[in-house]
């Protein structure tokens, strides 16, 4: 791949006014390094459910339905390691302690079925999860880039993650996911209260203090109020 | 949210205690956080860039220094032109009074908040709004991958020189940001202001006015 074909994209990619262009475009250029599939995705967290923070799904068709069916997002190796790093990295040199465990050889060996084996990820910022990541993946055993075509990779990747952040709607998230009510009664959690203290403390009925606790609960897509806590906290959404 | 002061050779008498705590916490991000820079006895710091040809926004929030920018024209010597150079491997290095090298820009910790709304919108808000001012037609320099996602979030378009490329360790890519009506619009926007964010005291030097004459 020459380097004005990227340079091309990059022209056509703040052009593209709706997601799906942008992936089949991303596809096709990409192919030419060798990539045929490809994902970007908020990275979830612990907890956190994968399918809404899908920006551009070009998986093969059925895979991403296992994914997220058996949740493997919790124990795929280089889904974890994408939260845990800002540089971009090949699948194969996700630390042993992530990918090496029996659950995430056992989620790189169905994805072969479905001719993904190989890989490279550019995590990026952004502006409404933890983090972002656009994951490459190869049929073949090993994927292999000259430096270049690293390069050239990460480029179009970081442009295709601005594009996809300008394209998104810019009232979406902006009052951050919880009310004021969720944030204050999440705080009285965080303080060792229980449901009827924080209804005591607030002046609600305890069923009320329960439902604003569902409902950040849900916001986050966690189980637990305590879960919900330590997400508020992490994305200093409150300070306890 | 923050008031964005701009400080340059001018000035800078009247913003001394900001204009040190600055340094410190640029020694902070720079030198503690990202290991760019060695440190520095005196726990300030410095480089070449630092002469009277830049100005500075400090963006100034409950009496503290939380954010800032420094920007430099391109016509002068800047980091791009002196470190960066062969990251312009598309355009070569801009050399104009109305392109802005923007680099220094650190949040202080406790104002990192994920969101669209925080410290760093309002800061880039700043820019957009003194580029505009200042008659300049684009922005930016050698900035991290990482963070390019943030521009496209505030609908600016960033102008890439070359590719990204693999520096120590980090990710890089050169590009300018356009100036114009939309952008500080469209930032303006996100913010839900409609009010300007700079403040400017003291004897004021136009953004272009090259530094030698300021000997006469």
């Amino acid at each position: 791949m020459i380097d004005s074909e990227v340079f091309d994209f990059v022209e056509r990619c703040r052009k593209h006014t709706a997601t799906a262009p942008l992936l089949d475009d991303l596809l096709e250029t990409v192919r030419n390094l060798g990539f045929e599939h490809l994902i970007l995705s908020g990275v979830p967290l612990s907890g956190q459910k994968l399918a809404p923070m899908v920006e551009l799904n070009g998986w093969p068709r059925g895979w991403f339905e296992r994914y997220v069916e058996a949740e493997h997002a919790a124990v795929d190796g280089v889904c974890i390691y994408s939260a845990k790093t800002l540089k971009p990295f090949f699948w194969a040199d996700v630390p042993a302690k992530w990918s090496d465990t029996d659950d995430s050889r056992r989620v790189a060996g169905e994805a072969t079925e479905f001719g993904i084996c190989s890989g490279f990820a550019v995590p990026m910022l952004s502006v409404h999860h933890w983090q972002s990541v656009l994951s490459f993946a190869s049929s073949q055993k090993r994927c292999s880039l000259s430096p270049r075509q690293q390069v050239q990779l990460v480029t179009m990747a970081v442009y295709a993650g601005m594009s996809i952040q300008a394209l998104s709607n810019e009232d979406d998230g902006d009052e951050g996911p919880l009310t004021e009510r969720e944030r204050e009664v999440l705080l009285w959690a965080a303080a060792g209260k229980t449901s009827s203290e924080t209804s005591q403390i607030l002046g609600l009925t305890e069923r009320t203090v329960k439902w604003h606790s569902t409902r950040a609960r849900e916001a986050f897509g966690v189980a637990t109020t305590t879960q919900a806590v330590v997400e508020a906290v992490r994305r200093r959404l409150i300070h306890p | 949210m923050i008031t964005a002061h701009v400080v340059n050779a001018q000035n800078k008498h009247l913003y001394e205690n900001e204009f040190d705590e600055f340094l410190r916490r640029r020694h902070d991000f720079f030198v503690h956080q990202k290991h760019w820079r060695p440190p520095s006895p005196d726990g300030r710091e410095l480089d070449q860039f630092d002469t009277d040809a830049a100005t500075y926004l400090l963006g100034i929030e409950d009496g503290r220094v939380v954010t800032s920018a420094r920007l430099i024209p391109t016509s002068e010597p800047h980091m791009v032109s002196e470190v960066f150079p062969h990251m312009c491997e598309r355009s070569g290095v801009p050399r104009r009074p109305d392109w802005a090298e923007w680099t220094r820009t650190f949040v202080v910790p406790d104002k990192r908040s994920a969101g669209l709304r925080g410290t760093l919108t309002q800061l880039c808000c700043a820019v957009m709004e003194y580029a505009l001012d200042e008659g300049l037609s684009a922005v930016g320099g050698v900035q991290e991958t990482y963070f390019m996602p943030h521009h496209g979030a505030l609908k600016w378009r960033a102008e890439p020189m070359g590719m990204a490329r693999e520096e120590n360790g980090e990710w890089y890519i050169v590009a300018y940001i356009d100036v114009n009506e939309a952008a500080l619009a469209s930032v303006r926007r996100i913010l839900r202001i409609d009010h300007s964010l700079l403040v400017r005291r003291g004897t004021q030097m136009p953004f272009t006015l090259p530094a030698s004459s300021l000997v006469a």
